[in-house]
């Protein structure tokens, strides 16, 4: 996973209409209109929202008639997750041996 | 930016050695080859040049014989207290920011890393909420 795209899943979800929208999501299923109902925005943005959801690739979109239906894209958030533990494990196994080696050399230092 | 932004890791650890020792490890390439990669890897410093501007350039191999390189720049550098480069593969255009942060603890040092990321546009302000929304879902799927 690029950078750009963890990236783009902690942009989605630096906003709460966005974060709101993903909540209701969890539950299941809805139209546009369920999920963006009572957020107190235009409809303009809602669909903003939508999109910047669909482009990091934690909801899809399917149309079914007139209806735009939103769900959870499966997996969205495992590739934010994967992306994570490979990073953290290089810094932490890297800062593990940094720590070792700075007291070695302090104690070859001392005595 | 750097600092208004919550890192996307963050490592803390007391260290049994001066700060002048840390820093000496993470800031010349004969010590940072020692210890720069995960448990098992080899790391080459093919470039470091100490200084802000100054480019810093590596070849991390695994022990599969697979390679990666990596290069960044430095962008601050005060003695014994902090370096801050920026970080990304020699062939891709992400780049993050590496930040270490250093300081005294006893006779011994907290060393604090961050991986701030990442190519967000400048304005946007990842703020605390978001933050832990992604890592409550995170947590989530890892315990799946």
């Amino acid at each position: 996973m690029a950078a750009a795209t963890i990236d783009r899943v902690f942009f989605a979800l630096s906003d709460p209409s966005r974060r709101t929208i993903i909540d209701r999501l969890d539950a299941g299923e809805a139209t546009v209109g369920e999920a963006s109902q009572d957020l107190g925005i235009a409809k303009a943005s809602v669909s903003q929202h939508v999109g910047i959801l669909e482009s990091a690739g934690l909801i899809q979109r399917q149309v079914r008639g007139r209806q735009h239906w939103l769900s959870l894209r499966p997996g969205g958030f495992r590739d934010a997750a994967t992306w994570l533990a490979n990073h953290e494990e290089f810094w932490s196994q890297s800062v593990d041996r940094l720590a070792e080696l700075a007291e070695r050399l302090e104690r070859e230092e001392s005595s | 930016m750097t600092g208004a932004t919550p890192p996307v890791i963050a490592i803390d650890r007391v260290i049994d050695a001066s700060p002048a020792t840390v820093f000496r490890a993470i800031s010349h390439p004969e010590l940072l080859s020692q210890w720069l990669g995960p448990e098992g890897t080899s790391c080459t410093v093919d470039e470091l040049e100490f200084t802000v501007g100054g480019r810093l350039a590596f070849t991390i191999a695994f022990a599969d014989g697979s390679a990666v390189q990596l290069h960044g720049y430095y962008e601050d550098i005060i003695e014994n207290r902090r370096v801050l480069h920026s970080w990304a593969q020699l062939d891709d255009v992400d780049i993050s920011t590496i930040v270490w942060s250093l300081e005294p603890e006893g006779d011994g040092t907290r060393l604090r890393l961050e991986h701030h990321g990442l190519t967000a546009p400048e304005d946007v302000q990842r703020n605390e909420a978001g933050w832990a929304h992604l890592l409550d879902r995170l947590a989530a799927v890892v315990e799946d």
